[in-house]
């Protein structure tokens, strides 16, 4: 039996490279499926530690008009944006007596100063303070990561007089910090276990391709042992044992290749941030886990993959021809493609889990689906491609494909799958981009343009006075208060000179001094129908309640003038431009995720090109006899170049029309019924890079085959007799 | 071959008379030497005379050639032992080649020249024979098959011996 | 009569083993050859020599006059598609293709059309006895079969010269027969050179003359002359 391992593994130069190849390709695929595990594993614990930002929202918090209990820290908080940025802020008073600390920090800051994420404070220092720097004092310290989700994290926590924080909006006395974070919704969790997916299906596609790596010269072997007298069951074995011994060195290389990849794999932001590397880490147990089940699963496939090769003393005869693909393949499509259809059309009837089962579920058998049915396309088009050929090339490539078709579709699976996801994800993208596109609509605030309130007690005149003074700031517009028991208008109303409509963004002026309108819709993307302005009479209208401010718009001057009413009017003037409302929300979650999503994509194209490379390279050297006959027979190289090249083409051909397809209709469904009517449009313009990608990697992969063919082919590298 | 014993055979096959025996001898195994009439009738008259054959009936007044002959029990007999005794194969060890050779590696002459001369001489016999083959029905197909395959055994003895020559001279000299 | 291959002084080298150490060879239009000798005496290098498939190290290949021996290997290649045909001992035809495409490649190569090519693959089955089997892979064959496959694939392109190692090595007699007479009926109607190499002297019986290759050299008894 040792003599038969030693044979069966070391038999020959050229069976050296095979369990290398498996050892890497299997190390490659362990260290990716740990990566993204780190990383699901990551997006979920990570939120925790900065949960304490929404202590102000937890029930324990008391609103600041109640009785302050002993020791609480009056807190309120809100977002403001730099260099469009978006920047968590918790604006706090402590008592010197408070014995309640605040994450992160060591001490809360006195009013006039403020603690800074590192990003944050890195942000600070690269901006002008008249950018960001004024808006929250005197820098006292940092933000430990301990209570940051991300080297990213944007945060400040900055100190303020108590009757400051008390007229801010949303004040409350904490006692704790402790508090959930913010959940992700079913959307989010949909969308990073189909990346999740899409990831998986490549790096499992690349590790099945790589053990097959030599299997014809391997069968070819062990049919000269079955001829010497070993049994099926001793075969069976041997490569059980060689399956084990690549699968444990591979897996446990790519333990090891995660942990040196991980820094790199941090940078990587996914929602909102990188990671810190230590957050990529996978538990030891998990690691362990994940290695045992590759080591088992390869086992048992390769030693099942042997029998069912059927390795006779005169060679594997069921391996020559595989089964003729049947039609029965279309059904896992169509399962999938029901059940994503089905769990959408009822999105409003079903719980959220059986929701997130049924679009992720559908989608993973969507995919497998298009796994399934490509060896069926595969054949029916390679009968086509050898039955018109009209040149040799066509014509061997044609039937070879017709004879092998699974195994020429694995070839090319990653790729089908990356471009379905890529798909997927463009479109979704394309139809949440374009319900983000801030047009310059009618009714609507200039993009240019900060909407700001001017709380009671600011001093209106000197806050416009500073804005106005600001570089970039074309012109300040005030909106005065109207008196609500005068008019029949909201409450809070805000109205403003007819004169100013044009410079407020409206195409019509209004035929009463002043007018209203409503704040939500004159702040939202896309202007359905006109905006409704409300006149108002000239004797409702009081003191100045709200500026808007034009600006060059850029982003400097957009700053600088947040900044000067920030100093001026304090927080609560919260000044917004409608690029900032229209993004906040779930529509900004689902961009990056999609932006997110193209990283996967990008990821899986580059492993499927490897695995691409890999298939082509290997069958040039299973077949390198056939094709240094053909060479022989004064087949020039381009010919045989191009055959190869055919080999690759048909199943893409056959199955990429398909995956785009099915990638499309996937993504209408969910997007149209998770993210609310948005139709899809036509994908974006990133969608068509990732495509082109895809195709130039997969012509590299087959033009990076063309050394091995010239090495493999020479009419001296075969000896025919 | 025997023709004794063919003839015989051709009998066992319908009663025959001899003008029809000697034409159905030369066109299935006559193609090098086809028998004379005189020969025929010996033959038969001595087969007769061993109790092998018999003439047929009294057609009187008639010559030899107007005779039909059949075969007796006897012959009938005499014919199965032919059949079914295996022929020994011939004892050729000492044959001709085989002297020459190692006479001329005794006395120091070019043993392989020797060897060559005679693999040409074999070889053009055997091209000859191919192409005659060619054109032949396939009764006589078979007779060039079997003098071809002698031909082959000799040049396979010449190329071994060929190949040994070295080896044969050390043990011929010894 | 012209020599239509003719080498001089061919030398070529494994390594340290020197499978050829200076052949001369001559061979007329249309003559049939066979190459014979010991096993490992060089036979398959000359072939392949001859044919443009291998480079000798010393020495000249002329083909109808043009050296070939110094071609690059894309010439050889157009060489050996338009002029020259091949059939070897087993295992020459391509796995995934029927037998009449088999036959049809050499055509396709030289870009015929599709359809020309696959009735002239058709017509040369036909000669070969093989109609009824176009449609066969060939695993599907028997050797004799695939051997005469291979020689309906060697013809079709009606080469100027054929060259064969073994052609019956994998066979039987009658078989080996069957292959032979087929092969030399139809290069006499076309007058295509043959270089066979045998070790096989009925196989060989077939040629005009056989040229004997013994330690890389043409034995000098008969050589050339015969
Ligand atoms: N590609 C090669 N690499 C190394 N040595 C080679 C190669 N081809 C041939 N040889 C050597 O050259 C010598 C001649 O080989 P060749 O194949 O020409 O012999 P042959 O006469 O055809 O033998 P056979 O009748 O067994 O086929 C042998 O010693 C062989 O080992
Ligand atoms: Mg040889």
């Amino acid at each position: 039996m040792a003599f038969l391992v030693r044979l069966a593994l070391l038999g020959g130069r050229s069976s050296l490279g095979r369990p290398l190849g498996i050892v890497l390709g299997v190390a490659l695929g362990m260290a990716l499926f740990l990566l993204m595990l780190g990383a699901v594993i990551a997006l979920d614990s990570r939120d925790d530690r900065t949960a304490w930002l929404n202590a102000t929202t937890e029930s324990s918090a008391i609103p600041a008009d109640r009785a302050a209990p002993r020791g609480a820290i009056l807190a309120a908080r809100d977002e403001t944006s730099a260099a469009g940025e978006v920047i968590a802020r918790l604006i706090v008073a402590a008592p010197a007596e408070t014995a309640l600390p605040i994450p992160g920090i060591p001490s809360a800051p006195p009013a006039g100063s403020y603690y800074a994420s590192p990003a944050l404070q890195a942000l600070v220092a690269r901006l002008p303070p008249d950018r960001l720097g004024n808006r929250f004092g005197s820098f006292a310290g940092t933000i430990g990561d301990a209570a940051l989700s991300s080297p990213d994290t944007l945060v400040a926590i900055v100190g303020a007089a108590p009757d400051a924080v008390r007229a801010l909006p949303g004040a409350v006395y904490l006692t704790s910090f402790a508090a959930s974070p913010t959940d992700l919704g079913a959307a989010y969790q949909i969308v990073i276990l189909i990346g999740a997916i899409g990831l998986f299906f490549p790096v499992g596609l690349l590790i099945m391709i790589v053990t097959k790596l030599g299997a014809v010269s391997r069968i070819e072997r062990f049919a000269t042992l079955r001829l010497i007298g070993a049994s099926p069951r001793q075969i069976a074995f041997v490569v059980a044992l060689e399956s084990f011994l690549t699968a444990t060195v591979g897996a446990a290389l790519g333990v090891v290749l995660a942990a040196v990849l991980r820094p790199l794999a941090a940078i990587i932001p996914l929602n909102g941030g990188s990671f810190f590397p230590q957050d990529l880490a996978v538990p030891a147990s998990w690691s362990l886990l994940a290695v045992g089940a590759m080591v088992v699963a390869a086992t048992l496939a390769s030693a099942i993959g042997i029998r069912r090769a059927g390795i006779s003393p005169l060679g594997a005869t069921r391996a020559i021809r595989e089964r003729t693909p049947r039609p029965w393949r279309i059904l896992p499509l169509l399962v999938g493609a029901g059940l994503i259809g089905y769990t959408a059309m009822n999105a409003g009837d079903i719980d959220g889990t059986v929701m997130t089962f049924g679009i992720v579920g559908g989608f993973a058998i969507v995919a497998a689906g298009i796994v399934v049915i490509g060896p069926w396309l595969t054949y029916q088009l390679s009968g086509l491609v050898s039955r018109r050929a009209g040149s040799a090339a066509a014509l061997i490539a044609g039937s070879r494909i017709r004879m092998t078709p699974v195994a020429t579709f694995r070839s090319v699976s990653g790729l089908v799958i990356a471009v379905f996801m890529v798909t997927v994800f463009a479109t979704a993208a394309g139809g949440v981009m374009q319900s983000l596109r801030v047009d310059g609509v009618d009714g609507t605030l200039p993009a240019d343009a900060l909407l700001a309130d001017l709380p009671a007690g600011a001093d209106a005149d000197a806050v416009i006075a500073a804005t106005l003074a600001v570089p970039g700031v074309n012109a300040v517009i005030v909106g005065r208060a109207v008196d609500p028991i005068a008019t029949e208008v909201h409450p809070g109303s805000v109205a403003w000179a007819a004169e100013d409509f044009p410079a407020l963004g409206f195409a019509a002026v209004p035929d009463a001094p002043f007018a209203t309108f409503d704040r939500t819709s004159y702040l939202a993307s896309q202007q359905e129908g006109r905006l409704e302005v409300v006149a108002v009479r000239g004797a409702a209208v009081g003191v100045a309640g709200a500026i808007v401010v034009r600006t060059d718009g850029t982003a400097e001057a957009i700053d600088r003038a947040r900044t000067a009413i920030e100093v001026g009017a304090g927080p609560a003037a919260a000044p917004i431009t409608r690029v900032e409302a229209v993004q906040l929300g779930i529509q900004r979650i689902l961009h990056e995720l999609a932006v997110v999503a193209y990283l996967g994509a990008f990821v899986s194209i580059a492993i499927a090109g490897c695995s691409l490379a890999i298939a082509t390279a290997a069958a040039v050297i299973d077949r390198r006899r056939v094709l240094g006959l053909l060479r022989l027979m004064g087949m020039p190289a381009s010919q045989l170049h191009r055959m190869v090249g055919f080999e690759a083409a048909v199943p893409l051909v056959g199955v990429l029309g398909l995956s785009v397809a099915a990638g499309y209709l996937v993504a209408d469904v969910i997007v149209e019924n998770l993210a609310g009517g948005i139709d899809v449009g036509w994908p974006e313009p990133m969608y068509f890079v990732a495509l082109a990608l895809g195709l130039i990697l997969a012509l590299g992969a087959v033009a990076a085959t063309v050394g091995t063919i010239r090495r493999n082919t020479a009419v001296s590298a075969t000896r025919f007799e | 071959m025997d023709s004794a014993l063919t003839l015989l055979g051709l009998v066992s096959l319908k009663p025959s008379y001899g003008y029809d025996l000697k034409q159905l001898y030369d066109r299935l195994f006559g193609l090098r030497k086809p028998l004379a009439f005189g020969q025929v009738y010996a033959t038969i008259a001595r087969m007769i005379r061993d109790g092998l054959l018999a003439p047929l009936g009294e057609e009187a007044g008639d010559g030899p050639d107007r005779k039909r002959y059949a075969v007796t029990p006897d012959g009938e007999e005499r014919l199965a032992e032919w059949m079914f005794t295996p022929d020994v194969p011939s004892e050729t060890l000492q044959n001709n080649m085989f002297a020459k050779t190692v006479v001329a590696l005794l006395t120091g002459r070019d043993a392989q020249r020797l060897l060559d001369l005679q693999r040409a001489c074999h070889m053009e016999q055997m091209r000859a024979l191919t192409r005659q083959k060619q054109s032949a029905g396939l009764m006589h197909v078979l007779l060039y098959d079997h003098a071809l395959f002698h031909i082959e055994a000799d040049l396979r003895w010449i190329d071994m011996t060929a190949a040994r020559l070295t080896q044969l001279r050390a043990e011929v000299l010894a | 009569m012209t020599a239509v291959l003719e080498a001089r002084g061919l030398k070529k080298s494994f390594g340290r083993n020197e499978a050829l150490r200076g052949i001369d060879v001559s061979i007329r239009r249309g003559e049939i050859v066979a190459i014979m000798g010991p096993s490992g005496s060089g036979k398959s290098t000359l072939l392949h020599c001859l044919a443009g498939v291998t480079v000798p190290d010393a020495g000249i290949v002329r083909f109808n006059g043009t050296a070939i021996s110094t071609l690059d290997e894309t010439a050889r290649g157009r060489l050996r598609l338009g002029d020259f045909g091949f059939v070897f001992q087993f295992g020459q035809l391509l796995p995934e293709l029927t037998a009449i495409d088999n036959v049809a490649v050499p055509l396709l190569l030289a870009g015929e059309r599709r359809a020309a090519a696959s009735a002239r693959a058709a017509e040369w089955l036909v000669r070969l006895g093989l109609d009824g089997k176009a449609q066969r892979r060939p695993q599907e064959l028997s050797g004799g079969e695939a051997q005469r496959v291979a020689i309906a694939r060697a013809l079709v392109t009606k080469p100027a010269v054929l060259f064969a190692d073994e052609p019956t090595g994998s066979l039987d007699s009658l078989a080996a027969e069957g292959v032979m007479k087929l092969m030399i009926e139809l290069v006499r109607e076309s007058g295509t050179t043959v270089v066979v190499v045998t070790h096989d002297s009925r196989t060989a019986a077939y040629a005009d003359r056989d040229i004997i290759v013994r330690d890389g050299r043409v034995s000098v008894a008969l050589g050339e002359a015969a």
